[in-house]
């Protein structure tokens, strides 16, 4: 490729926005405001941004997309049709809760129309009409739910609670009045899915279905079987004593949506605490330790040893102490050009020899630093005596400092042994 | 009625310098007390040259950021000692490469300028402001296996078109070593761009 005929441009190309947003913003640190110059006359780019220029919105489309999909509310919700034709007829689509629990903690056969198990029996349906006019009005229809078809609900006789008991157990659940309440409840229920519609004239019937997900009928259920709790009665029979106050509790039982067990206190009352161990459920952890035969001494000594070892580990990573006292030095001599205190720097003797002869350029010739931001000061290296361009240099190579070097700098490039 | 005829005046100020040369306004600058208004006018029309010229020795687009504003805020602080014996732009340009080559020992003060900088490289695909044109990101990448001394004048050259009067003028060099180094240069980029296909 030849370079010098085949002009290729620079790959840097920064639009006209940057370049008007820069020039405001270097007239406004001068306090040359952009106003301020407009009105002297000066043909300023405006500081806004040109509307075709990346001064856009943030599109969040996406964002909100991808934040209806997780909201399990949402989720599964349908768009409301807003065509012009269909003004006045009123389509609400049915809304649907569903959990957002591990599918394998949700039990799914409960769900008939995964299911079509006849005997999962909890579901209501519930109108809009019978919701207004008659909150705690409930009837019942049966232990068996409608056959329920994908998208569409038929509109069926409200379930009577007793009813929706399964039949394992015996005692009823609460009567689940229809109320804010108990729809809250309802809502904040993850273990339930509610289909909600309205009493509006619609194409498809306006119902409220409620799938309660049957809980844990026995308390025993519940309890994850931990050998080592079981075996230790205190902990068994305090446990009994919290399960009883909770199943005697109205308002959390009023809460809880699990239904009671209809013999929890004989189940309780049956388990006798065990007292033997079990059947080698676990190997004694005793028979597999052994004794050690290590003296204690050694481990004394061993930790001594390491002690020690620490110590010189440490003292040999520490930077040396000259250059330790010189930052430290150079630090106090900044700090005390800012607070413009008269406070000695230290011991003179021990500064070294470059801080001696910068101190009077430091004391006397660089500006003291105030709050006012950016205050240049240029200090000429030809008028410097030459010990103090050394002992700067020196600065510079060991890293304590930058001095900027405006005009000398192309001469020491030299370029000429290029 | 006298602060609007002042107003007038700098209107008038402000149309007249956008109309004149680049030695025109440099003799204004010479002659007159350094205004808000020719300060302006400087931004203007020299803050794009300075831009690229400082973020071709970066590449860095936030880094020649601060170096365009800190050059052109020198400028203005520093206005009273331009004297005229070397062109504006040479000037604003000398003080855009100091402002650069001391960003660069800040961001790394164990820097050799004798050295190229390859790290630079992979910074490029990775920043903003790029062009899409493909063998204008390899000449910007074979540009960082250059030495500092090099890139300097093979930019200044290349890029914007200064002559070697100027450039000699601006790195205080001999207009032969200048061409001996921009021929180098442009011998190791062509190598690098047939390496890099």
């Amino acid at each position: 490729m030849d370079l010098e005929n085949d002009k290729i441009k620079s790959a840097f190309q920064a639009p006209d926005a940057y370049f008007n947003a820069l020039e405001a913003r270097i007239l406004q640190q001068l306090n040359m405001s952009q106003p301020e110059v407009a009105e002297e006359g000066i043909s300023a780019p405006p500081v806004l941004l040109p509307i075709d220029t990346p001064a856009k919105g943030i599109d969040t489309e996406g964002v909100q997309k991808r934040a209806r999909k997780q909201d399990p509310i949402t989720s599964r919700s349908n768009a409301v049709n807003k065509e012009l034709q269909n003004i006045g007829t009123f389509e609400i689509p049915a809304l649907t809760f569903t959990t957002n629990e591990n599918p394998e903690w949700v039990n799914l056969m409960a769900i008939p129309e995964l299911s079509n198990d006849k005997n999962v029996a909890d579901i209501q349906k519930i109108t809009f009409e019978q919701i207004t006019e008659a909150p705690n009005k409930v009837e019942e229809v049966g232990s068996k739910p409608a056959p329920i078809q994908a998208g569409l609900f038929e509109p069926a006789p409200i379930l009577d609670p007793s009813d929706i008991v399964p039949e394992t157990t015996e005692n009823p659940i609460p009567v689940l009045s229809v109320s804010d309440e108990t729809i809250e409840e309802y809502f904040s229920n993850e273990e339930t899915e509610i289909v909600v519609d309205s009493g509006f004239p619609a194409k498809n019937e306006p119902v409220i279905v409620v799938h309660h997900v049957p809980e844990l009928t026995h308390p025993e259920a519940a309890v994850v079987p931990v050998p080592t709790i079981e075996q230790n009665p205190d902990i068994e029979a305090a446990y009994a004593a919290y399960l009883q106050e909770e199943l005697n509790d109205p308002v959390d039982a009023a809460k809880s949506p699990i239904i009671p067990d209809p013999k929890p206190n004989s189940i309780l009352a049956e388990e006798t605490p065990e007292t033997e161990e079990p059947p080698m459920a676990f190997a004694p952890i005793a028979g597999r330790q052994h004794e050690s035969s290590t003296p204690g001494w050694l481990g004394i000594a061993a930790s001594f040893a390491a002690i020690v070892a620490a110590y010189f580990i440490w003292n040999a990573i520490q930077p040396p102490q000259v250059e330790q006292s010189n930052k430290v030095a150079l630090q106090q001599t900044e700090q005390s050009q800012i607070v413009k205190t008269s406070v000695s720097v230290g011991p003179v003797e021990s500064l070294p020899m470059s801080l001696l002869l910068l101190e009077s350029i430091i004391r006397d010739e660089l500006p003291i630093k105030t709050e006012k931001a950016r205050v240049f000061s240029i200090v000429d290296a030809q008028k410097l005596p030459e010990e103090k361009l050394k002992a700067m240099g020196e600065l510079e190579d060991s890293n304590l400092s930058i001095f900027d070097m405006e005009d000398e700098l192309f001469e020491d490039l030299d370029l000429e042994t290029l | 009625m006298i602060i609007q005829t002042s107003i007038v005046n700098e209107k008038n100020d402000a149309s007249r310098l956008t109309l004149l040369s680049e030695d025109e306004l440099a003799n204004e600058l010479l002659t007159n007390k350094p205004s808000r208004i020719l300060f302006a006018e400087i931004v203007r029309r020299y803050q794009k040259q300075v831009y690229y010229h400082v973020r071709n020795l970066l590449v860095s687009h936030d880094d020649a950021d601060d170096a365009t504003q800190n050059t052109l805020i020198k400028i203005w602080q520093h206005a009273e000692q331009f004297k005229g014996e070397s062109k504006l732009r040479t000037w604003i340009y000398r003080i855009a490469t100091n402002e650069s080559i001391n960003l660069l020992r800040k961001r790394k003060p164990s820097i050799d300028f004798n050295e190229a900088q390859p790290e630079m490289a992979d910074m490029i695909a990775s920043d903003v402001y790029l062009s899409g044109d493909d063998i204008s990101l390899k000449l910007q990448r074979a540009i960082c296996y250059l030495p500092f001394k090099q890139k300097l004048v093979f930019f200044l050259r290349y890029f914007e078109d200064l002559s070697y009067e100027e450039i000699a003028d601006l790195t205080s060099t001999s207009e032969s070593a200048l061409r001996a180094s921009y021929h180098h240069a442009v011998k190791k980029l062509e190598i690098y761009l047939g390496v890099l296909g």
